[in-house]
């Protein structure tokens, strides 16, 4: 290789070097925080009711990723997962969702709940990708397993 | 006027027209702390559960309020006397009692607190029953000079 060839090669690695380190750094899209379920309306037969506080964690989609949103919810003894194609947006319209529970053993909810969200509200930024704190109310059909229960869960979550 | 003062006055009506009788009135939920500063010993972000007896709704004590706040190795007690109708004003730092109970309990002395936020004020006056707040504490822990600030969203249970 000739001298110039090999400042041509250094240039362009420079270059490529220099592109990576000031492009923009995709934000870890993970949340923590905690709140509540409330509203049981038909779950009894579950013995839910009043409000149920949970711990809680959100894994947003990412186009680049797993486009689908993912809410955990911690009671002390068992876990809830619902999963949401998409992002997560204010609306009316009822979404498929999936539900995975972990109690005596794990499971998938089925028949597969639907959900809305009813706030979403980031704070420190305008959108979502981008808040440093995220306040969310949503709706919930078919919590559990039960077709007929309905729920309504709180949360407030802070980037992890 | 007074922000909070009308905030929790109408929240306080609205415990009297939704709580059952006999029953003391709780409002439950969870959320995080974050932010800590000058808090040797505390990382950068705590999930929180919460239990929350507003003073003056049925039931309750007076003047009295309660917050329990659960981490996962402990908890902490803070408590304030202020009559609903005279709540201080959001941003506005009061003085907390506060005990902890982390292997052992005892009382910590100079903790404060402050309510930034809280939404939906207008809901709440309507009669809604769930709540986001956003607070912040001074010396927390009982560390002089450690802040640190949080959200929560509550339901009354």
């Amino acid at each position: 290789m000739s001298n110039s060839s090999r400042t041509r090669a250094l240039i362009r690695a420079l270059v490529t070097v220099g592109a990576l380190l000031t492009a923009p750094v995709a934000q870890a899209q993970d949340f923590r925080g905690g709140g509540v379920i409330t509203d049981f309306a038909g779950c009894e037969v579950q013995g839910f009711r009043g409000a149920e506080v949970v711990r809680a964690r959100l894994r947003l989609g990412s186009p680049e990723g797993n486009p689908n949103t993912t809410l955990s919810l911690f009671f002390p003894d068992g876990a809830i997962d619902l999963t949401l194609p998409g992002e997560i947006a204010r609306g009316t319209a009822w979404s498929r969702a999936w539900g995975t529970a972990i109690w005596f053993g794990p499971g998938n909810w089925d028949p597969r709940p639907r959900l809305r969200f009813r706030q979403v509200t980031p704070v420190g930024a305008s959108t979502v990708a981008e808040a440093t704190d995220l306040l969310l109310r949503l709706q919930v059909r078919g919590f559990n397993w039960l077709a007929g229960c309905n729920v309504s869960i709180a949360v407030a979550l802070t980037r992890a | 006027m007074s922000h909070t003062r009308h905030l929790l006055s109408a929240l306080a009506l609205s415990l009297y027209a939704t709580s059952p009788a006999f029953a003391v009135t709780e409002f439950r939920g969870g959320g995080f702390l974050t932010g800590f500063s000058g808090c040797s010993g505390w990382g950068s972000r705590e999930s929180v559960l919460v239990r929350y007896q507003p003073a003056g709704a049925p039931e309750n004590h007076a003047t009295r309020s309660r917050v329990s706040m659960f981490h996962h190795s402990g908890a902490f007690n803070y408590s304030f006397d202020f009559a609903p109708g005279d709540y201080p004003e959001l941003g506005e730092w009061f003085a907390v009692s506060t005990t902890k109970v982390f292997g052992s309990g005892y009382t910590i002395d100079g903790v404060s607190l402050r309510l930034l936020e809280s939404s939906p004020v207008e809901a709440i006056a309507a009669g809604a029953t769930t709540i986001f707040l956003a607070f912040e504490v001074s010396n927390f822990d009982g560390l002089t000079g450690c802040t640190a600030r949080g959200r929560v969203a509550l339901a009354l249970d």
